[in-house]
């Protein structure tokens, strides 16, 4: 499987300097004035970067139709899917630590508003990022990647005309009689187990995400 | 008999086509070509034998084993060419041999560099740079650097220039020669298989036409050419894809002995190639 994963990094390695280009623009960019932009610097590049690796691995398999050569090799198509999300585990944690770094540098640049990466910064990178891609890859796993990208058209919906909604749902959720007591016990928390929480509920999502590409992936056909 | 490869009445359905009760068994030390028209259903018995589509029904072994029990077992020890290039075509020889070779418990670093010398690969290539002969030798280097006792190989010559395609036929040749290796290699240019093929596996439409040897097929299968006054209605049903022209007819039959001993003179029979024998067939009796 170690193979696999290393296979991943490979063969993104030519968007590696794209990965590391955008970062620093991004950072850059929505960091140049004081507004609302700022306070989701981390969040939105971290996001927007873990995503494209996560689309880049899919097409680059649907492209070269390379799955047909994955396939035939004496490897399990458990450890095909594994080592995807494995991957993309890994790609995450390192982006993060990447613009993390990257934000400690330009906070000495007197002309960016931005701040010290902080612990709920990266929880919600690592947890959106992981969020997306359970979502995406089973589909992926299902269906190839060309109807996967239809998920984009849906994500797009979601983040752009969504949020209202989401909103609504975040207000009904935190003035719920049977939510209330846990919101109000876990407000009592420290951040980091608030975060511990959070990062709990998302390695639960992916689980289960690669259990369900597992099951599809094992009946999927490649014509 | 050792069997490597067993397929019992495997089927596969599709919307609109269908493979029917393909059976055919591949004995170690000997080559088996999967014939047919475009269409026909090679593509998909290959694919099916490497489980990258399921079988509807059916029984397929490979090295006596279940195909898919044991799947990581089975795949171990065959060797795969495909009819076109799926490896990762950003990569260049080196490191997409990189990533296939730790899959494989034997995998023989030794051969590998043997075979990229003789096939003349230039390993710091992107495979994208790579002609379709080169694309195809470099799988074929891959299916046989890890000790594999089944090469399976799907339309392996088709798109490539005919001094390639004789040393593509010359290697595989080479490879049985131990005698513990087996061969199943499909093609719809049935010119490559005259010159190395010991069993032919025929497949018109999804359905299957024939797997024999192929000198029992040579010698059964014969071209009969006469005139079109011995065209009786029982003379026709012994025949299969009647041509008929002005000056008489042209057909296939597996009665030559007996048509022969009737017509004498009046009829000539000549040896038919794998090609020939196709085209009737395929063509039958419109």
């Amino acid at each position: 499987m170690l193979n696999l994963i290393k296979k991943e990094f490979l063969v993104q390695r030519k968007y590696s300097l794209i990965f590391f280009g955008y970062s620093i623009f991004m950072l850059i960019v929505l960091s140049l004035s004081p507004g609302g932009a700022v306070e989701s610097v981390y969040a939105v590049a971290g996001v927007t970067i873990i995503y494209m690796f996560v689309q880049y691995s899919c097409a680059i398999e649907d492209k070269n139709n390379s799955e047909k050569i994955l396939n035939s090799l004496p490897v399990s198509r458990n450890k095909i899917v594994f080592s995807k999300f494995i991957s993309v585990i890994l790609f995450s944690v390192f982006i993060t630590v990447i613009i993390g770094l990257l934000g400690e540098l330009f906070t000495k640049l007197s002309f960016l508003y931005i701040k010290k990466i902080s612990i709920e910064e990266i929880i919600s990178i690592l947890t959106t990022a992981w969020i997306l891609a359970s979502v995406y890859l089973p589909i992926y796993f299902k269906f190839g990647d060309i109807k996967a990208k239809l998920f984009n058209i849906i994500i797009f919906f979601v983040f752009f005309s969504g949020s209202l909604l989401f909103n609504s749902i975040i207000k009904i959720f935190f003035q719920n009689s049977f939510t209330m007591p846990i919101i109000d016990s876990l407000s009592n928390q420290g951040p980091i187990i608030i975060g511990g929480i959070i990062l709990l509920i998302a390695i639960i999502i992916v689980t289960l995400s690669a259990a369900i590409s597992t099951k599809v992936y094992y009946n999927r056909e490649f014509n | 008999m050792d069997h490597i490869l067993e397929l019992n009445n495997v089927s596969k359905k599709y919307k609109e086509f269908q493979l029917n009760n393909i059976s055919f068994n591949l004995e170690k030390g000997y080559i088996m070509g999967l014939i047919g028209p475009n269409g026909a259903g090679k593509s998909t018995t290959i694919k099916l034998i490497m489980n990258l589509i399921k079988k509807d029904s059916g029984e397929i072994k490979i090295f006596g084993k279940d195909y898919k029990k044991d799947e990581i077992a089975v795949k171990e020890r065959i060797g795969f060419v495909y009819d076109e290039n799926y490896f990762y075509e950003d990569l260049n020889l080196l490191e997409m041999k990189n990533i296939i070779a730790p899959f494989y418990k034997n995998w023989d670093e030794e051969a590998f560099q043997k075979h990229i010398k003789v096939f003349n690969l230039p390993l710091k290539r992107k495979i994208k740079e790579l002609s379709r002969g080169m694309k195809m030798k470099y799988s074929l280097a891959l299916a046989l650097s890890h000790k594999a006792d089944l090469i399976i190989m799907d339309e392996p010559t088709s798109g490539l220039d005919p001094i390639i395609r004789n040393e593509l036929l010359g290697i595989l040749y080479d490879v049985i020669q131990d005698e513990e290796k087996g061969i199943l290699f499909s093609t719809h240019n049935t010119t490559d298989l005259d010159k190395i093929a010991d069993y032919i596996t025929f497949i018109n439409n999804g359905e299957m036409v024939f797997s024999e040897s192929k000198d029992e097929i040579m010698n059964k299968y014969k071209i009969i050419k006469g005139g079109k006054e011995i065209l009786t209605d029982d003379i026709r049903k012994s025949l299969i894809g009647i041509k008929e022209h002005n000056y008489g007819f042209e057909a296939l039959t597996t009665n030559s002995v007996l048509l022969k001993r009737e017509f004498k003179d009046e009829i000539i029979i000549e040896n038919a190639t794998l090609g020939d024998i196709m085209i009737y067939i395929v063509r039958g009796n419109k």
